[in-house]
Order: structure tokens, then C-alpha cells, then sequence
């Protein structure tokens, strides 16, 4: 009888914490949506097709498309700076570095990838935005400097995912490739990245969807304007940043709560389309 | 001889390839640590009793961040006591029963920003359920945020022990309750601390929902209860990089520092629950 209650008890701790987690995510759907209906019933279209971000000007403004721009920018942008450099030094760990080495250089990867963003949104602010001014830049917070802060946010993880799905590669592959005459980088490059293709598509996958989702560093760093950026060096400012600038002061149920909603809404369908390709991806190389 | 001849042009390409890899490799890593150098070094020289223990005074320029320090640790504690037991339950439930649809809602759940799940706890939690910017609703809002983070890698972990000790143990007569309670989780008791560590390391210097949710810029008060608004090291340093310029710099380098200073001891303890299990 004792062990029937212990079964039992056991088997509705684990039913509860699984209907949480569907809960959790219908739920953050569903409330998304539910508080993002006000600003599309009362401002409709405009939302998607405005540039004029204006929330409490009189009469306010909610056109968030420039947002929706400059989140894409920032992300194509940070992916291209970091995915290429990351493979490059993932392809040193995996195939030229001693044993060692790696061991090392991967602890602190490690270490350096669990540095909150705000510290590292702190320092370029404290140190590098300064500088701006002094060379000729208007603005000294800016898309550039945000894509910098980006950069070193998520080498570590970008390298650390592409470095595990490299070193899933058999060794034998590699071995006949050598065996064939190739030369180690031209093994690495050609041989062990296409096996391992999915793997490091979906490392780049998952790094975009981490510069997407980020919101100090760009709030920090990218110097707040509600337009789109003609320059690197202008300032800009994303759908993340506008969240957590604005949220704390937007009044309760009006339309601008309303419409950062909607701001959230677009950046989670921005995730779950991210998330979509990687379950593919990883389904992909699991055959 | 033309063989040996592009033979030995190859290898040096093959050598100078190597050379550049290693030295972009050194660079980068270099230049991170030269960042964790700026943001750790120039707050250790404020480190003092009364930094740690004082109230902030004088408009930011005096004083120190013990309401800051509690209030990150509170928030922490919070949240993991709600998601920890959570997420390694659901991490089971991923791993021992087949339930494809739940191991998709936690791979959405897990791509969310965090910005978003504040949105979130500021509606539901502070506002609908009338909790206010508190305790109670920043822990809620990062347990939810972390509970994915917490369960994917639970999932890993136990898909990690081999097949046989399942069998072995349902060979014996066990129940599935017993096989994973009695077994399985003892078998991996190491990484789960492991898991545990490593999201105490994401919650504590997570600043996007709090803003949102928890915190205040200061706080005359110490919190009275899970109700309270509080202040915590990574919006403090947010709110005084944003507004408050040159004069309260000292004090974000010396919460900056607190602040790494956690997340490397957080981080350690993990990393020797690791290095036991080998």
C-alpha cells in the first residue's frame, strides 16, 4: 500500500510539472495576444506600416515597422560577426589545438559565456562609447557599438555550439579524407563541416535567435532612435530595447501598454520561427 | 618529383593556415579577457565593509549596495525554489516518457526572450493578480524563464544513462516511479547539481524581466515580505549606467565586480560537480 501512495504521489509530480509547461507556453501566447488586441483594434495596419514611433506625443504614434527593421538588422548583422570567427576558432579547437589547449581555452569560453549582459553592456558604455565622439562620430552610442557589445556577448555560446557539433563528426571520416592525401584544413573544412552541417547551421540558428532576444546591450549601447539606421554609426534602437525602456512607464491598458505587447508578439513569433528551423535542423542530422 | 614539390608547397600552406587559426583563436580570446578584466578589476579598489552593508546615499555618489546584494539573492533564491524541483521533473517526464508535443513546448519556451517573459510577469503576475512590482513576481517571472533552460539539460542528462541500468532495474520487479526515482536520478544526482548551479548563474544576472517585474531604482526600505519591490545588482548597475552618469560610475564598477564575483563562485560550484562525476 505504501509503495502503491509513493507511486502514485510520484507520478502527480511529474504529470503537474508537465501540465505547467504547456500551460506556460499557451499561456504566454495567449496573454500576448489577448493584450496586444486593444493597439491593433484601435491603431490597426499602422502598427506594421508606420515608421512613426511617437507613443506619447499628442496625437501618439505607433508605427513600429522601423523596430521591426532595426531587430533584423541587428540580428543579420551580429550573426555575420560572430558565426564566421566562431567557426574559424572551432576549427582550430576541434582539429590543430593540443588536447590541453583545448581543455583550457574551452573552460574559459565556459566561464566567459555565463558574464551577464549588463556588465558587458557597462564596460563598451563606460570605455569604448567615449571614444566615438573624439574620432568624428556624431552619436556616441550607436548601431556599431551595439553590434561590438553583441559580438562578445555571444562568441562564447556561438563558438561552443558549433565546436560540439564538429567534434560529433566520426573520426574515421576524417581519417579517409586524410587518407586520401587532403590536408588537415581542407578536411576540416570540406569533410567534417558538411557532415556536421546541421549541427552548425543550427548554432548559427540559435546565435540569432540570442541577438533577437537581446535587450540591454542594445538598449545601452545603441543609442535609443526610433528609426532606421542609414549608417553604422547611427543610433537605433530595436523592439526589445523599446519593451524594456518604455514598459515602466507606459499607464496601465492604454494604447501604448497595449501596443509594446504587440511588440513582444512579433519578437516571439521572431523566436518561434528561429526555434522551428533548429528542431528541424536537429532532426535532420539525427538521420 | 612534381609530386614531392606540391607536396611541400602544401604543407606550408597547411602550416601557415595553423599559424593564422591559433593566432585568431589567442585574439579573441585575449580581447574577452581583457573585457572581464575592465569589468572586474576597476570595482575590486570599493570593495569594503561598508560597501556591502550600507544603504546608497547622496544621490548615488556615497554609501554602498546592501539592498542590491540581498535583493539579487533573494529574487534568486525565489526563483530557483520554484523552478529547480520543476524543471528537473519535467526534465524527466521529457526523457523517460515519450511525449514528443512537450519536448516542442519547452524548445519554444526556451527560444523566448527574456524581455518577453517580463511583458508576461508584468500582465499576469503584477498587474492581473495584483502582485505588484514585487519579490514574489520578479521570482515567478525568471522561474518561468529558467524552467526550459533547467529541463532541456535534465533531459540531456538522464538520456545520458545507458539503457541497461533500466532494464536491470525493471528486471528486479521496480515500478517506472521507482526506476527513476530510486535509480535514475541517484545515478545522476552530480549533473543535476550541475544543471542547478549553472541556472543560478543565468537568473542572477538576468536584467531585462526584473526591470519589468521586481525592481526599483532605490529603495528606502529593506523588503518586508515576497510583496516588497527591491533593488539588485544587475538593475542597479542598468539603472546608473542609463541616468546617472560619471559621478555614480564607482558604484556600478563595484557592483559590476559583486556582481562577476557571484557568477564566477556559482559557476565553479558547477564545474566541480562536474569534474566529480569523471
Amino acid at each position: 500500500m505504501h509503495r502503491e501512495i509513493k507511486d502514485k504521489s510520484r507520478k502527480a509530480l511529474l504529470a503537474i510539472s508537465s501540465i505547467i509547461a504547456i500551460a506556460a507556453l499557451f499561456g504566454i501566447y495567449y496573454y500576448l495576444i489577448k493584450e496586444s488586441l486593444p493597439a491593433i483594434r484601435s491603431v490597426g495596419a499602422e502598427l506594421f506600416f508606420s515608421d512613426q514611433w511617437y507613443p506619447v506625443w499628442e496625437p501618439a504614434e505607433y508605427g513600429m515597422r522601423s523596430l521591426i527593421i532595426n531587430s533584423l538588422i541587428v540580428t543579420v548583422l551580429g550573426t555575420l560577426l560572430v558565426v564566421p570567427i566562431s567557426y574559424f576558432i572551432a576549427i582550430y579547437l576541434h582539429g590543430f589545438a593540443s588536447k590541453k589547449e583545448k581543455g583550457i581555452i574551452r573552460r574559459l569560453i565556459e566561464y566567459l559565456s555565463g558574464i551577464p549582459s549588463v556588465i558587458i553592456a557597462f564596460v563598451f558604455l563606460t570605455y569604448l562609447s567615449p571614444v566615438f565622439p573624439n574620432i568624428g562620430i556624431y552619436s556616441p552610442q550607436n548601431l556599431l557599438l551595439a553590434l561590438i557589445g553583441l559580438f562578445f556577448l555571444t562568441i562564447p555560446i556561438s563558438t561552443v555550439l558549433i565546436l560540439e557539433s564538429l567534434d560529433s563528426v566520426p573520426r574515421e571520416l576524417e581519417e579517409s579524407s586524410a587518407a586520401l592525401g587532403a590536408l588537415p584544413l581542407r578536411t576540416y573544412m570540406k569533410i567534417t563541416t558538411r557532415a556536421a552541417l546541421s549541427g552548425v547551421l543550427n548554432a548559427i540558428v540559435l546565435t540569432a535567435n540570442r541577438i533577437v532576444g537581446e535587450t540591454i546591450v542594445v538598449l545601452l549601447l545603441g543609442g535609443g532612435a526610433a528609426m532606421v539606421p542609414a549608417k553604422l554609426t547611427d543610433p537605433m534602437k530595436t523592439l526589445t530595447a523599446v519593451i524594456a525602456s518604455e514598459m515602466p512607464e507606459a499607464a496601465q491598458f492604454s494604447i501604448h501598454y497595449s501596443a509594446l505587447f504587440v511588440a513582444g508578439l512579433v519578437l516571439v513569433l521572431f523566436s518561434t520561427t528561429f526555434e522551428l528551423i533548429s528542431v528541424m535542423l536537429l532532426r535532420r542530422s539525427r538521420r | 618529383m612534381t609530386i614531392t614539390k606540391t607536396n611541400g608547397s602544401k604543407t606550408v600552406e597547411n602550416k601557415k593556415a595553423r599559424i593564422a587559426l591559433k593566432i585568431l583563436t589567442y585574439f579573441i580570446s585575449i580581447l574577452i579577457v581583457f573585457v572581464f578584466i575592465l569589468a572586474f578589476l576597476p570595482g575590486l579598489k570599493y570593495w569594503s565593509w561598508e560597501f556591502f552593508s550600507s544603504f546608497p546615499e547622496d544621490q548615488m555618489t556615497g554609501g554602498g549596495i546592501f539592498p542590491a546584494i540581498l535583493g539579487s539573492i533573494l529574487l534568486t533564491a525565489v526563483s530557483l525554489v520554484i523552478a529547480i524541483p520543476l524543471g528537473i521533473f519535467l526534465g524527466i517526464v521529457l526523457s523517460e516518457y515519450n511525449l514528443s508535443y512537450i519536448k516542442f513546448a519547452v524548445t519554444i519556451l526556451s527560444g523566448i526572450p527574456s524581455v518577453v517573459f517580463g511583458l508576461f510577469g508584468l500582465g499576469l503576475f503584477c498587474i492581473t493578480m495584483n502582485m505588484r512590482t514585487s519579490i514574489l513576481a520578479g521570482g515567478l517571472t525568471l522561474s518561468l524563464m529558467v524552467l526550459p533552460v533547467i529541463s532541456s539539460s535534465v533531459y540531456e542528462v538522464m538520456r545520458s544513462i545507458p539503457r541497461e541500468l533500466r532494464e536491470a532495474a525493471y528486471a528486479l520487479g521496480a515500478r517506472k516511479s521507482e526506476v527513476i526515482f530510486d535509480m535514475l536520478v541517484p545515478s545522476v544526482r552530480n549533473s543535476i547539481i550541475t544543471v542547478s548551479f549553472v541556472s543560478a548563474g543565468r537568473v542572477i544576472g538576468e536584467t531585462a524581466p526584473l526591470i519589468l517585474t521586481a525592481a526599483v531604482f532605490y529603495a528606502t526600505n529593506l523588503p518586508k515580505n515576497l510583496l516588497s519591490p527591491v533593488m539588485t545588482l544587475p538593475t542597479h548597475i542598468y539603472f546608473l549606467a542609463a541616468a546617472y552618469g560619471t559621478k555614480a560610475r564607482w558604484m556600478a564598477e563595484g557592483a559590476a565586480s559583486v556582481l562577476i564575483l557571484f557568477v564566477i563562485l556559482v559557476y565553479t560550484i558547477a564545474f566541480m560537480f562536474r569534474r566529480e562525476k569523471k
